[in-house]
C-alpha cells in the first residue's frame, strides 16, 4: 500500500467515525426522557402531601408526638445570657 | 419509634434533642461534639456577654467579623430594607430597655446606620446597637441541625425553648397555644423535615399586653410561620407580626414553602 492510499483510508476511518458520532448524539437526543423538576420533586418521586392546619379541632389520632411551638419566655434565659428576642 | 431524649443548656436554658437513630451512649458522644459547636455559636451573638463578638462590635462600632455573624446579619439587613425599618436590628438599646419594663427616648438610629464591606462591619452611629436575638436562636439551631446530620442523625426533634426544628421522616404534631389563654391550644399542624417557629405577645410583656417585648407590633398578637430552615422561619415570625397586610401577602406570594399562621387580637385566625 502506498502512501496515498493510507492517507485515503485514513480520512475515510475519519470520516466513518465523525459520522458515527453524528448519529449517536442524534439517536441520544432522541432517547434522552426529560425529567421534569419541581420544588425539588423529581417527577418519580411521590410529592409530599401539604400540610394542613387543624383549627378548634383535634388531629386526626395518628399516634405521633406532639410539641408546643411558642414565643420565648423571659425565663428562658439565666441571668446575662439573654440571646432571643423573637 | 425508638427515641433517645437529651437536654442540654443553651439560650441560658435548656433545649431538648430527640434522636431516633441511636443507643444513649451513642447519642451522648454525638450530643458532646454539637453542643460544644453550638457553645461557640452562642458566643457570637450574646448581646448580654460583654466579650461576645456581637458585644465587642457595638462597642468598637467598626470590625472585621465572623463569616457566621456576618450571614446573619446581612440576613437581617435584607429584611430592614424590605419592612423599610419597621424591624430594625440598629434597636438593641430600646428592646433591652423594653425588656425592664423601661421607658427610654426614642433612638436616633437606624439599620441604615450599619454599613457592610467585605467581612468588615461599621456602626456610623453612636446609639445604635446590634441585637440579632430576633434571629439568632434559629440560625444556631439550624447548624446543630446540620451538625447532628453530618454526625450521622437521620430523624429528630429540636426543640429551642420553643422554635422546634424537625428532621427526617417522623412525623411530629405542633400546637400553638391560645395567645389569651394559655391552657387552650389554637391549632396545631402534622410537620416532618421544617421548622417552625412562633412570635407573640404573650410570654414578655411589662404589666399588659401592649408593652410586650416586640417593637412596632401590628394587628397579629401571635404569628407562626413554617419554613425550611429555623432561622427563615424565626424571621419571618418576628416580620409578620410588625410589617404591613400587603408586605406580608406579598412575601408569602414570592417566597414559596413558608406556611403561616397569624392570631389578631379579636382572635380572628389568617392562615396560608
Amino acid at each position: 500500500m502506498n502512501k496515498a492510499n493510507i492517507v485515503k483510508e485514513k480520512h475515510e476511518a475519519d470520516n466513518f467515525f465523525s459520522q458515527n458520532l453524528e448519529n449517536n448524539k442524534k439517536k441520544s437526543k432522541i432517547a434522552t426522557v426529560e425529567v421534569s423538576e419541581d420544588e425539588g420533586y423529581s417527577s418519580h418521586e411521590p410529592k409530599e402531601k401539604e400540610a394542613v392546619w387543624f383549627i378548634d379541632k383535634e388531629p386526626p389520632k395518628d399516634n405521633v408526638r406532639e410539641i408546643f411551638v411558642r414565643p420565648p419566655k423571659d425565663d428562658d434565659y439565666g441571668e446575662g445570657v439573654i440571646t432571643s428576642a423573637s | 419509634m425508638k427515641e433517645v431524649k437529651l437536654k442540654k443548656k443553651l439560650f441560658g436554658a435548656f433545649i431538648e434533642i430527640i434522636l431516633y437513630d441511636f443507643s444513649k451512649k451513642e447519642a451522648d458522644t454525638i450530643l458532646k461534639k454539637t453542643y460544644k459547636e453550638a457553645l461557640r455559636l452562642e458566643k457570637i451573638f450574646n448581646i448580654y456577654d460583654t466579650s461576645s463578638e456581637l458585644s465587642i462590635l457595638n462597642k468598637s462600632k467598626k470590625k472585621k467579623v465572623s463569616p457566621e455573624l456576618l450571614f446573619v446579619l446581612k440576613k437581617a439587613l435584607t429584611l430592614c430594607k424590605l419592612t423599610n425599618g419597621k424591624y430594625d436590628v440598629s434597636q438593641g438599646e430600646e428592646f433591652l430597655a423594653r425588656k425592664k419594663g423601661l421607658k427610654i427616648s426614642q433612638k436616633k438610629c437606624s439599620y441604615k446606620d450599619i454599613k457592610i464591606t467585605k467581612d468588615v462591619v461599621t456602626i456610623n452611629n453612636s446609639e445604635a446597637k446590634i441585637d440579632l436575638g430576633s434571629i439568632a436562636k434559629g440560625y444556631i439551631t439550624d447548624k446543630i441541625k446540620e451538625f447532628l446530620i453530618k454526625q450521622g442523625a437521620k430523624s429528630g426533634i429540636i426543640n429551642s425553648r420553643g422554635d422546634i426544628a424537625l428532621f427526617g421522616n417522623s412525623t411530629t404534631n405542633v400546637k400553638i397555644r391560645h395567645p389569651r389563654n394559655p391552657k387552650k391550644v389554637i391549632g396545631s399542624i402534622n410537620l416532618r423535615n421544617t421548622s417552625v417557629a412562633t412570635s407573640g405577645d404573650y410570654t414578655q410583656y411589662n404589666k399588659s399586653f401592649e408593652n410586650s417585648h416586640i417593637i412596632n407590633q401590628n394587628k397579629f398578637i401571635s404569628v407562626t410561620v413554617i419554613a425550611k430552615t429555623l432561622i427563615e422561619a424565626d424571621l419571618y415570625a418576628t416580620v409578620f407580626m410588625i410589617c404591613s397586610d400587603s408586605l406580608r401577602k406579598e412575601i408569602l406570594k414570592n417566597k414559596k414553602g413558608l406556611k403561616f399562621l397569624g392570631i389578631k387580637s379579636d382572635l380572628t385566625i389568617i392562615k396560608v
